[in-house]
């Protein structure tokens, strides 16, 4: 019987086999990228687009800086990157332009020699951008890079590229303008990078900063470009920088490069540098997508790649630079999977019942009002700090002088962490009867343009220290931030601990009359609080089961998120801790483990092991017939 | 209809309905009952285990090794090709499939102790996971299985669980008793049988849906389910019809090809040299952990290590007890005409060698993938153990090809599984017959089908799961018995006498011999 499927099996081995080698036979495309997001997303719809017409791809995304790899294309490490004309002009020595058609034509003429090509552009150009925030530029007087020369004492803040390029980098800009004078902190390539470069700009830490064109925070953020007066930058048009070997040898290559010759706008690379720089998207997911819809993969090759893992926040945790960081360093513990934020009303509840991996969440939130105070919820667990929001009552600079004195209060949704914590404190301070508290979605600008119109007497909102839309608000004069003097008194802190008494330093914002005291709350990621566990809630018996409800974060992805999140702070103790980060305590019993069930069946079995022994050694019954009569 | 069969019916329905009602309560008597004996009997398990090894090398390495499981004049009904694939397909089926790269990845990354994602990490991987495959699991089955060959064969008596029982303690019980033990020992065999095979049947369709999903882009949902289960139930059926000789034997044997085809694709289409490096190593690692490992009840380590254990190793041992009646009394159906030694060496020997060549194939590519490759390949077992295989077909050439076959090869494996149990079942709810009657084959596989919609329909592959533990406590104690009765009567098989006689004459010669010397 065998042999004769032998036979079948044998053939069919051999087919499978001659498959097998027939893949690693053929080349390979080896892509890689710079590491940033833009150029990440190029090379993957690089390796998408060849892997689609069958050309087997090896990723290096990213692979790392301008030096190392062009370095890699050129010693035949890779065969493909995207790459700028402008940066290849300067790395090659040569004099920046901005004429595209000029500069792609000096530098093939160039790259030639090195065996190397630069196939049809994308079909938008990256130009460096000097951004400022439009306040900083406004007070200033600042809207070229010429007008930098004017500045005494000048803040830069750009990446580590920037620095080291050797015609079109910061020294050679300075040197060219005439910039003198002026200080420099530099943060690594990449979208951390990014973060860290708006982040000085936002908080006042920097003056000038270095992006690109393409980048998505300009138009999140709000930034400034200064215009290059001097036409100092060249234009920087991407395109794939390929080795003429891997054209040749992998006839289908061009054709798949040149399928994205001139498919890309700026504003298109713009959504997608936001996809993966704010929305914490996966590069891969986000160059899917994009190819998706322009027809260039088939339908369902969209988003087949990454798993996704939802992310909880309570409706007033809204994508900005903080969220940003945190999503990304959740992505971090799960790596290659697209992340997915909603709000809720009720994110631990969310959390709880397995719909969110990871939820973004205040101390509050951990604590409903019950008739006592304050009580625990217990469905989740705090693995990492994010920061602080404090609270921020805003009244009339002519209205009530404290939360005491006024009848109405506007703050956020129901369920935001205003809502929340002005409940508690309102429920403390036993006025809840008392004031009415409007819940609103609107921003922090029309809720307080409503209070100048009498709609309500304050606006309660929880927001990071210097917060820049309050701050925006407050320079007008009408508004003034109250304290909330009275709840560092009176016992509301003993019960309520969470929320802590905090101070507001002086000139924080604008307009405002010296330090205020307020209340302040730690914002956190959390992880689906873990079940007791019994024997049988490990191993192969659990295979398969319960895979709806909700999963604790694994020590190894806490591990990781907190790694990627970098140094914080303790996680307040009024919160519960996830279990990974609590030290492992074993209890010491002082008398012996008794229990009479046990010691009962266990005497139990050794009898019946002794008596089946005993049974064994009887003598055997005379013959082997079925007893009958049975 | 007899009383087995009967009160099978019964206590299975009642059974089946509390499962169905009230599913919370039935999972958490069942899981209370499991977790008990687990935590005040665990040792006695562990070392009940690996008594049955040491029996299964006394059979083998002993006189009683040439006893012949028949006539003495026997010759084997199957060729040894197709009865190793039939041990295979009924013993260990689909699960090697699906923990072939899931298991050595779980103790790679959480080891019970030590370090995870270290060198030592993957050593104690290898060989964790070949306990749990290896000699021990296929000395349960082999224990079961030898007890009930020979009273069939070698015997000639009817091949019921309870038949060792009734003949070897004849004398020494009265006969009331006798019967009641007799019966209990069929019901409580019956009941193992039908729900283990109901949740293997449940699990393995879910298996089938996933890897569906990843090569033909279908749904994952209940319809999707029910129409596995109706193509797999009329396969299984078709196939029960013909008898042992035809149906299972062929889909064995097309099952043990596609299997070794996957197997090949994997070792030489991966990182050859480094798998075959991993297989050796686990050898040594296996044999030198063996005797250790066999004893190893975590008593020094902390009390979480214990739930490691109660959960992985002794869940796994218990697992194989589950399934001794039903994988027993099939091998033993297959295996009339060996000698004990040639039973015990292909019956334990070389599953175990395959299934760590297996394992040292998979486990060891995933291992490389995450120590020195791109990695990956845990986070999808992590997040779907029953997709992982095909999670891990991505990372090797023909992904499609591999993917379908594995997807055929776990239809085959349900269809075979659900096949030898009604097969089983009706053997043992026809006083034994070794060809029942097709009608009563029918029956029982429409009642195991009723039993595996309702717990894919109800979602309660947790119960099924669970009974199919639970059911193995009880039935511990009728293999005791089993054994018990199998020893008191092989000592006095004809050829044991005889060796006796040849012994005592062969050892008169030698001294003589040497007192000339």
């Amino acid at each position: 019987m065998i042999k004769k499927y032998s036979k079948y099996a044998i053939a069919l081995l051999v087919c499978s086999l001659l498959a097998a080698c027939g893949g690693e036979d053929r080349k390979s495309l080896r892509v890689g990228a710079k590491p940033f997001a833009e150029s990440m997303i190029l090379a993957e719809m690089i390796a998408q687009m060849a892997e689609a017409e069958g050309i087997p791809v090896e990723r290096s995304i990213p692979f790392g800086l301008t030096p190392k790899i062009m370095e890699a294309v050129k010693q035949d490490v890779l065969d493909v990157y995207p790459e700028y004309n402008g940066t290849s002009l300067t790395f090659l020595g040569q004099a920046p332009t901005s004429d595209g058609e000029a500069s792609t034509a000096t530098v093939e003429k160039l790259f030639k020699p090195l065996g190397l090509e630069l196939t049809g552009k994308f079909g938008f150009s990256n130009d460096y951008a000097m951004v400022m925030t439009r306040e900083r530029a406004k007070d200033l007087g600042v809207s070229t890079i010429g007008d930098l020369t004017k500045v005494s004492g000048l803040r830069y803040v750009v990446d580590e590229d920037f620095v080291q390029r050797p015609a079109d980098g910061l020294q050679q800009m300075n040197r060219r303008y005439g910039i003198t004078g002026s200080s420099t902190t530099t943060h690594p390539v990449g979208t951390e990078g990014k973060d860290k470069i708006v982040s000085a700009l936002l908080d006042g830490s920097a003056d000038v900063g270095e992006l690109f064109m393409t980048d998505g925070q300009i138009a999140e953020y709000d930034l400034v470009v200064l215009t290059d007066n001097l036409g100092f930058f060249p234009v920087y048009e991407v395109a794939p920088l390929v080795r003429s070997d891997a054209l040749a040898s992998l006839k289908d290559l061009r054709a798949v490069l040149e399928k994205l010759t001139g498919k890309i706008t700026a504003a298109d690379m713009q959504v997608m540098n936001k996809a993966v720089d704010l929305d914490a998207q996966s590069a891969a997911s986000v160059a899917a997508n994009f190819l998706a819809s322009k027809g260039l993969l088939p339908e369902d090759a969209k988003g087949s790649g990454a798993a996704k893992v939802a992310v909880v926040g309570d409706p007033g945790v809204v994508r900005g630079i903080d969220t940003a960081r945190a999503l990304r360093a959740i992505r971090s513990g799960y790596a290659g999977s697209d992340l997915d934020l909603s709000n809720s009303e009720t994110p631990l509840e969310t959390l709880a019942a397995g719909e969110a991996r990871v939820a973004i969440v205040g101390a509050e939130a951990f604590y409903r009002l019950g008739d006592e105070g304050p009580m625990a919820k217990g469905l989740a667990e705090a693995f990492a700090v994010l920061g602080y929001k404090s609270g921020h009552l805003v009244g009339l600079a002519n209205g009530p002088d404290s939360i005491t004195g006024m009848s109405k209060i506007a703050t956020g949704p129901r369920g935001s962490g205003s809502a929340r914590v002005l409940e508690m404190l309102l429920d403390s301070f036993g006025i809840a009867d008392k004031v009415e508290v409007v819940n609103s979605a609107d921003d922090p600008r029309t809720q307080l343009l409503a209070m100048t119109r009498g709609s309500h007497d304050g606006v309660f909102l929880m927001a990071p220290s210097k917060d820049r839309a309050i701050a925006a608000l407050m320079r007008n004069g009408f508004y003034r931030l109250l304290s909330l003097d009275e709840w560092a008194q009176g016992g509301h802190t003993a019960r309520f601990s969470f929320i802590r008494p905090a101070t507001i330093p002086a000139d924080t914002y604008p307009n405002q009359s010296g330090a205020v005291t307020t209340v302040s709350t730690q914002l956190v990621l959390a992880s689906p609080a873990k079940t007791v566990q019994t024997a049988g809630e490990v191993g192969p018996g659990t295979a398969g089961i319960d895979s709806s409800s909700a999963i604790p974060v694994s020590a190894s992805a806490v591990e990781s998120i907190r790694e990627s999140l970098g140094a914080m702070d303790v996680i307040d103790p009024a919160i519960p801790v996830h279990g990974s980060l609590v030290p492992e305590i074993t209890v010491v019993d002082k008398s012996l483990p008794f229990s009479a069930d046990v010691s009962i069946i266990n005497i139990l079995m050794i009898l019946f092991t002794v008596w089946i022994l005993y049974l064994v050694a009887l003598p055997s019954p005379r013959d082997f017939k079925m007893p009958d009569d049975l | 209809m007899n009383t087995v069969m009967l009160v099978s019916l019964v206590l299975c329905a009642a059974i089946a309905i509390w499962g169905v009602a009230d599913p919370d309560s039935m999972t958490g008597a069942a899981q209370w009952l499991v977790n008990y004996s687990l935590t005040a009997l665990d040792w006695y398990f562990l070392a009940l285990c690996t008594a049955f090894l040491v029996i299964m090398g006394f059979m083998a390495f002993s006189k009683y090794g040439n006893i012949k499981l028949g006539a003495d004049d026997d010759e084997p009904e199957f060729s040894t090709g197709s009865w190793v694939a039939m041990l295979f397909a009924a013993g260990m089926g689909s699960g090697l499939l699906f923990w072939g790269v899931a298991e050595p990845i779980y103790h790679f990354m959480t080891p019970p102790v030590g370090e995870g994602e270290t060198a030592m990490a993957a050593r104690n991987a290898m060989v964790i996971t070949n306990l749990h495959w290896g000699l021990h699991a296929w000395s349960i089955y082999g224990c079961c299985a030898l007890v009930i060959a020979y009273f069939t064969f070698r015997l000639g008596l009817p091949s019921m669980v309870s038949t060792p029982i009734l003949v070897g303690f004849k004398n020494v019980f009265g006969k009331s008793t006798l019967k009641q033990i007799g019966n209990t020992a069929d019901i409580l065999a019956v009941i193992a049988v039908i729900f283990g095979l109901a949740g293997s049947l449940a699990m393995g369709t879910l298996m089938v849906r996933s890897g569906m999903a990843a090569v033909f882009d279908t749904s994952q949902d209940v319809t999707m389910s029910m129409i596995i289960i109706a193509v797999m139930t009329v396969c299984f059926l078709l196939s029960a019809c013909t008898g042992v000789d035809k149906g299972i034997k062929i889909l064995s044997n097309i099952n043990m090809i596609v299997a070794i085809l996957i197997l090949l694709v994997v070792l030489f289409g991966g990182p050859t040299a480094y798998l075959f490096q991993s297989f050796i190593y686990s050898i040594g690692d296996y044999l030198i952990q063996l005797i250790p490992m066999s004893f190893k009840t975590y008593a020094y380590t902390p009390a979480g290590s214990w739930n490691w254990f109660h959960g992985w190793t002794l869940t796994y041992l218990i697992w194989w007890l589950a399934w001794g009646p039903f994988v027993g009394i099939f091998i033993a159906r297959i295996s009339r005409g060996r000698t004990i030694r040639e039973f015990v060496i292909f019956v334990v020997g070389v599953p175990t060698i395959v299934s760590m060549l297996w394992f040292a194939a998979f486990g060891g590519a995933a291992i490389h993938i995450e120590m020195f490759g791109a990695g990956g390949i845990a986070d999808k077992v992590f997040a779907d153990v029953a997709g992982a295989l095909f999670g891990f077909f991505e990372y090797f050439p023909g992904t499609t090809l591999l993917n379908f076959l594995a997807v055929c090869l776990i239809f085959i494996f349900l269809v075979t599984s659900a096949d030898s149990g009604t097969f089983v079942i009706s053997m043992m709810t026809s006083s034994g017959s070794l060809n029942p009657p097709t009608k009563l084959k029918l029956t029982w596989g429409l009642i195991i089908t009723g039993i595996t919609v309702a717990t894919i329909v109800t979602e309660s592959v947790k119960v099924a799961k669970v009974m199919a533990i639970t059911g193995a406590i009880p039935f511990t104690f009728i293999i005791i018995l089993q054994l018990a009765a199998f020893f008191r009567i092989v000592r006095e098989d004809p050829k044991i006498r005889e060796t006796h006689t040849v012994v005592r004459q062969v050892s008169g010669a030698s001294a003589t011999d040497e007192s000339a010397a």
